[in-house]
């Protein structure tokens, strides 16, 4: 992908802060195997000995299945060795799916993208959220996951304002995109005959805008009434979707990416307002301007 | 200004209101020599073909676009919207026969592509072949979902529904299409009938010619545009696979609509007539 043009590289041979990681971004790297004698190291550091790791013949492969907590432990390992570790303190709240087998002699490769950016209110470090996707050597999703790290900042400031583009989904960031709204043609005009509350979830974190005929009366994450309906998403979507290239929200919609709880109907009719939404999102992100809803397409 | 441009300007189009299986139905026709019949898609009408029909007559083709019953400047079919797509083959049957044509090739895209397979299956050996876009024979998982599609009919106000025609349009046009022709076709997807485009898509969902494929007795081509969001690629191949010598084509940054999103797509489909026509038509036993 575009691994060797981040700012984390700017410096050469520096490893990147927390400001280098830049939502939206994505990392690769040359494939890792995981080779017989490396399981059976695994097997015997964590004390999981199990046949199905050690022996052929117990798989519908054949082939001894590599351990899944390897995998997680090869995506550190793999951080490191890119050069990404440099300035981690932690990590935690990660969450792992072993969607499908890897077996002993299978190469994998790691895409990580970087989903959440938070500085904290020490400001001198701060909370990145990274989305990673583990492929075999045939391009299947075998394992994917989030993790958190907490990566120390090149600089103590605050930069709360700067940020507020592509902090979603925090306060300050729904404030800013309520601002953006209320001066949109498009989304006021689509909201006109409306009233209601909408709900953006990403991943656990719901944040709500209040429309009134056009007007938001109010954002936030708590409102006097439930929303009218929740539009949801994992973070690596709306990351993809408000960073990437042109605005593809039908397209994702149509993938099923994108889950409604509350009222579908009210969903339905604000078609028009949401594409407008997502336009907003991505210009206060500093996305491309793309042709509404048209994928792909310069 | 394109060539297929030019040829719009010189088009030598007549129409010709025919009275088809009870429907007053829209019939276009430009050009003489082999009958080549075009289908359109779900709540759309042969304006589809714009581009083809000049490009393709001066190719050498009798190029037939109708109104399916219900769409464009036809009158409804005699019972209403249509929600099963033998009931469009066999329109499409009596409108072959009414204009007498001679062994011709139906093309077709997507319930166009789908009623042509109809077509192969029920009259193959009358036709000299089948071009189906967008289609496949039947699946193990249709899409969309019949029963939101008949809640949909119902709801007379189902909301944004031209909205999210232009928007789900806009979707699944691939990404080599420009941005300017891109967005004129979703425009002019817009001018649907819902009671028809919701039926028809009943239709697509509810079809299914798989048991009839293997017994296919003229030459079929399927073709599926790689950005295609309305068709799994594994059931186009399934399809290909159970047609006896059935050819695939996967056309790379292209969407659902190939004839409105392909420039020079009358002269691509010429190339595949012309490998259809090559093979001996077998005859069924």
């Amino acid at each position: 992908m575009d691994e060797g043009t981040h700012a984390g590289h700017a410096v050469a041979g520096e490893s990147p802060y927390f400001e280098d990681f830049v939502v939206g971004r994505t990392f690769t790297g040359p494939p890792r195997t995981f080779s017989a004698e490396v399981v059976a190291a695994f097997a015997e550091l964590s004390g999981d000995r199990a046949a199905l790791h050690t022996e052929p013949g117990h798989t519908a492969d054949g082939r001894p299945l590599v351990h899944g907590p390897l995998g997680l432990a090869a995506f550190f390992g793999w951080h490191h060795d890119r050069g990404l570790s440099g300035h981690v303190e932690a990590a935690f709240d990660t969450r792992w799916d072993f969607v499908a087998p890897i077996h002993v002699g299978d190469s994998v490769t790691y895409e990580m993208t970087v989903t959440r950016a938070r500085r904290a209110s020490s400001l001198r470090n701060g909370v990145i959220g990274r989305h990673v996707a583990v492929r075999n050597h045939d391009g299947a999703l075998v394992q994917e996951g989030t993790t958190s790290a907490l990566v120390t900042a090149r600089h103590a400031v605050d930069d709360a304002e700067e940020r507020a583009g592509t902090a979603f989904p925090s306060p300050a960031w729904v404030r800013a995109l309520a601002g953006r709204l209320s001066a949109s043609e498009a989304f006021t005009e689509a909201t006109g005959g409306w009233d209601g509350t909408v709900g953006l979830r990403f991943g656990a974190d719901t944040v709500l805008l209040r429309i009134f005929r056009g007007r938001i009366l109010d954002c936030g994450t708590r409102m006097p009434h439930a929303p009218t309906f929740v539009l949801g998403a994992a973070d690596v979507t709306w990351a993809r979707l408000l960073t990437g290239p042109v605005n593809d929200f039908t397209k994702r919609a149509m993938r099923d990416e994108f889950s409604v709880s509350g009222s579908a109907y009210e969903y339905l009719r604000l078609t028009a307002a949401l594409t407008a939404l997502v336009d907003e999102a991505r210009a206060l992100a500093g996305a491309p301007a793309g042709f509404a809803a048209a994928g792909g397409r310069p | 200004m394109t060539a297929e441009m030019t040829a719009a300007m010189r088009a030598e189009m007549s129409a010709r209101y025919l009275e088809i299986a009870g429907t007053r139905s829209f019939v276009l026709e430009e050009g003489a020599g082999t009958p080549v019949l075009c289908l359109h898609t779900a709540g759309q009408n042969g304006v589809q073909w714009r581009d083809t029909h000049p490009a393709l007559a001066a190719l050498g083709y009798r190029v037939v676009v109708p109104d399916l019953p219900g769409h464009g400047r036809s009158e409804p079919a005699p019972g209403g919207p249509v929600r099963d797509l033998a009931d469009y083959a066999a329109w499409c049957e009596d409108l072959i026969d009414v204009l007498g044509l001679e062994r011709p090739f139906v093309v077709g895209c997507s319930i166009g592509g789908a009623i042509a397979l109809h077509l192969a299956v029920r009259r193959g050996a009358q036709l000299s072949g089948v071009v189906a876009m967008a289609a496949y024979g039947g699946s193990d998982e249709p899409r969309p979902s019949v029963r939101g599609l008949e809640r949909e009919l119902i709801d007379a106000a189902a909301p944004s529904r031209s909205d999210r025609t232009y928007l789900g349009t806009l979707a699944v046009v691939g990404d080599r299409v420009p941005a300017a022709r891109a967005e004129l076709i979703a425009r002019m997807h817009r001018r649907e009938d819902p009671e028809i485009s919701t039926s028809d898509l009943i239709g697509w969902a509810t079809h299914d010619v798989r048991d009839g494929l293997p017994s296919i007795a003229c030459p079929v081509r399927l073709v599926v545009g790689r950005d295609d969001l309305w068709v799994e690629p594994a059931d186009v191949r399934a399809t290909a696979e159970a047609i006896p010598e059935a050819r695939l084509t996967v056309l790379e940054g292209i969407g659902h609509y190939p004839m409105e999103e392909m420039e020079g797509f009358a002269g691509e489909l010429h190339r595949w007539l012309g490998e259809l026509g090559d093979r001996t038509p077998r005859r069924v036993a």
